[in-house]
């Protein structure tokens, strides 16, 4: 039944995701490692570096997924708004995936002068949290912020995040680079930066009408006749 | 009766009106402007970059003002998001229609939108003053560069005004986080190639910030007077851009004229090429002969500085004398000389991008180098040790250079040897802080140091060299400080009159760390744990070849 609402989703959300702030981020993201990719002088954190400021721009390009002028039209129609999101997102996330793909394949294709490889699976890993805390903050400031459109606060949010985690001190810091010996740790809190994340936004996508509009209903619902008589009694 | 008849304002009154509902507008944006979380949390981040940058070393003025222009970028990169925001406002609330029905035309919406940005100006003021008041305070060095200090909130004024261009000609509220983080990437990528570097050409002055980038200030031609010009330029250049979206005059276009001629030429002088004058290593030689000349005589050492960095002698001497008063008055050095270096390394690498075209400064065997950092806080251990360490290995009669001979640049190793004991000992005990910076340091890396069983090499210790500019590195046994340590531990005034009694033998050469454990009455084992074990290099064998690094100090 979900599965076929999303399906049916699919067509109209194509249409509707704002798709425009993909090309940019994208080029950006690239033309960035692409420049320290061929930088001679630039080592594996460097590399590093210029792959997180990717991961960054691609988590800009999906602040704005959930950005929806005609929120309340939708909100009227039978599918939930956490599947409308999840299309949108899931939506979102193909080229995104592809761009990612692409900003490794520039950085890994340039040899590095050290023996050391770029830690593909833990950047991969940063993405997916630093993603998935914008798609958190983003559905937070739409559902208790004063409007629909929630892309330019939470990508706001997001360059101060990374500023704010950058100013960290060195030892309480996450952005790590391999062989420190917070490496690991690091990682595992990005781990519960996603699963947090992944909880906010999936709270804060739940139908906001839902519990309260159950418990008006029940108080003021006209009672069945033969209840009421039993009250009466 | 009279008829009323309608009468049209003339022009005079209509510019008057037109000047008072911007200056309303203006007035109620800048208001909101400053009360934008946005750039509330950018000046609170900008502040807090300044501090975090900051925190560990010594106030050195002419390099603080252009931290704080790179910390600037923070609110300025706030003020670039949130006047696009309220330049937005309109078309986000779909009220541009009805705001068209307006007496108010568009052209001074958009005059207001950037006036309003003048108002986030004192706010970057108030937060650059803030961490001057707290700069000035702490003993500075040097003084800062008027242009630079003005070029901070120029940076916050340009981000308002490419705010509010994106904001006209790209009318999308994505756009902006995307230029912030391009902006941020043509900064960094810059700067970090060539920022504080002369290699790079003189291009990168086209970028809104070029850093130093670890570089003293000494050394390098930053074209401030040009690029603050070239910034004001910008400036009024995207207003223009921002007005003439809507219906153009002749006044608008003028303006941009004169901007698009104010921006080349000032861009233009920024990259007038360094005469030979100009060179970094010509510039370092003239600071070498200045410092040369700039000397103070306090307690056994002669001191100098390079100008400008003369209140730090007493700090330099406050670490030195109580090393020297250790010393035995027959074997101290005859005449201690503690010189400021822009580093022991010549400066060829920062004109050029070929590191092997950097050549050395003449090692040193008869003095002490203090660079152009200090720390402060948390950080001035590591100076202050490094500093005293300095002193203490020229009077054991190990270069500070660890030179190998003469002719020969070097990196020696004083592992294995007493007198490394003792030249760790004599810096640990030198001053509050250095015997816990010394523990603390051992601590730390015994736990990282390589099996000699494993790497044929007895384990080094590796300090921070800042305090003191070594033009080659002289390495430390791990062992050798682990003894110092426990020396440390022991009631100094003892500790020291065996050290003056065997002063002869602990600083021979040829005096192995044992028999030196043995005259300071510590046992034959001090110092070893499984990881701190020495090899001498006669135990090495004859077959063993290892780095160059790894020489016996002669």
């Amino acid at each position: 039944m979900i599965l076929r609402q999303a399906v049916r989703l699919l067509r109209p959300m194509v249409r509707a995701v704002n798709w425009v702030p993909v090309a940019p981020a994208g080029t950006l993201a690239l033309l960035a490692v692409w420049l320290i990719a061929r930088d001679d002088l630039a080592g594996l954190e460097e590399r590093i570096v210029a792959v997180r400021i990717a991961a960054v721009l691609l988590a800009l390009s999906m602040a704005f997924v959930l950005d929806d002028t005609t929120a309340e039209l939708s909100a009227s129609t039978p599918s939930p708004l956490l599947l409308r999101r999840s299309v949108r997102v899931l939506l979102m996330l193909l080229p995104t995936a592809i761009l990612w793909i692409g900003v490794l394949w520039v950085m890994v294709r340039a040899p590095l002068t050290e023996p050391s490889s770029l830690p593909i699976v833990a950047l991969t890993l940063e993405l997916g949290a630093v993603v998935m805390i914008t798609m958190a903050m983003a559905a937070v400031l739409i559902r208790w912020g004063s409007s629909d459109l929630g892309g330019l606060p939470a990508s706001a949010a997001l360059l101060g995040l990374t500023l704010v985690s950058w100013l960290m001190p060195e030892d309480t810091r996450l952005w790590v680079y391999p062989g420190q010996a917070n490496w690991t740790a690091a990682h595992v809190w990005w781990g519960v930066i996603l699963v947090a994340g992944l909880v906010v936004f999936v709270w804060s996508s739940l139908e906001p009408a839902t519990s309260q509009a159950a418990t008006v209903l029940r108080k003021t619902a006209p009672q069945h006749p033969q209840e009421r008589d039993r009250v009466d009694r | 009766m009279a008829t009323p008849v309608a009468v049209a304002p003339d022009r005079r009154s209509r510019s008057r009106a037109g000047a008072s509902t911007l200056s309303a507008l203006a007035r109620i944006e800048g208001r909101r402007l400053l009360l934008r979380p946005a750039v509330l949390i950018g000046a609170a981040l900008s502040l807090l970059a300044m501090v975090k940058m900051s925190w560990t070393t010594a106030p050195v003025l002419n390099r603080d003002d252009t931290a704080v222009s790179g910390a600037l970028l923070v609110l300025a990169a706030a003020t670039l998001l949130a006047t696009n925001a309220a330049a937005l406002r309109s078309r986000r609330r779909a009220t541009d229609e009805l705001l068209d029905s307006m007496p108010t035309p568009a052209r001074v919406r958009t005059l207001a939108d950037l006036s309003s940005v003048v108002a986030v100006v004192p706010l970057a003021v108030l937060v650059a003053g803030g961490f001057w008041w707290w700069r000035v305070r702490g003993d500075p060095v040097t003084s800062p560069d008027l242009f630079e200090l003005v070029t901070g909130p120029v940076l916050v004024l340009l981000g308002g005004f490419v705010g509010v261009a994106l904001a006209r000609w790209a009318p999308s509220p994505t756009v902006a986080p995307i230029a912030v983080v391009g902006l941020a990437i043509l900064e960094f990528v810059v700067n970090f190639s060539t920022g504080g570097y002369e290699s790079g050409g003189r291009v990168k002055w086209l970028i809104p910030l070029v850093g130093q980038q670890d570089s003293p200030r000494e050394l390098l031609v930053r074209p401030t007077g040009w690029h603050l010009g070239y910034l004001v330029a910008l400036v009024a250049l995207l207003g223009c851009v921002g007005l003439l979206r809507h219906q153009t005059n002749r006044q608008t276009v003028t303006a941009a004229g004169v901007a698009v001629a104010m921006v080349v030429v000032t861009g233009g002088f920024q990259l007038r090429p360094l005469n030979a004058g100009q060179q970094p290593d010509e510039l370092a030689a003239r600071l070498t002969s200045a410092a040369q000349e700039n000397c103070q005589r306090r307690g056994g050492g002669t001191y100098c500085a390079v100008p400008g960095y003369e209140p730090w002698i007493d700090a330099w001497a406050s670490r030195v004398e109580p090393v020297l008063v250790r010393v035995p008055q027959r074997s101290g050095p005859e005449q201690l000389t503690v010189r400021q270096d822009i580093s022991g390394v010549s400066w060829h690498f920062i004109g050029s991008s070929e590191p092997e075209a950097a050549d050395f400064a003449m090692p040193t065997t008869s003095e002490v180098r203090p660079g152009l950092w200090w720390g402060r806080g948390s950080g001035e251990p590591a100076f202050q040790f490094g500093l005293a360490l300095g002193v203490a290995s020229l009077t054991v009669g190990l270069s500070p250079d660890g030179v190998v001979s003469p002719d020969r640049q070097g990196s020696c190793s004083s592992a294995g040897q007493g007198r490394g004991v003792v030249a760790l000992w004599l810096a640990g005990q030198a001053g509050d802080d250095n015997p816990q910076y010394l523990r603390r340091e051992v601590r730390r890396q015994v736990d990282g140091a390589a099996s000699p069983e494993v790497s044929g090499f007895p384990a080094e210790i590796y300090f921070h060299w800042r305090g003191a500019q070594p033009v080659g590195v002289l390495h430390y046994g791990l062992r050798e400080a682990a003894a110092a340590v426990q020396l440390l531990d022991q009631p100094q005034d003892e500790v020291a009159a065996l050290v003056a009694q065997h002063w002869d033998i602990l600083t021979d050469p040829a005096t192995t760390t044992d028999q030196a454990l043995t005259l300071l009455d510590l046992p034959a084992a001090s110092g070893t744990t499984s990881t701190v074990q020495t090899q001498t290099t006669d135990e090495r064998g004859p077959g063993t070849t290892g780095p160059d690094y790894f020489t016996p100090c002669p």
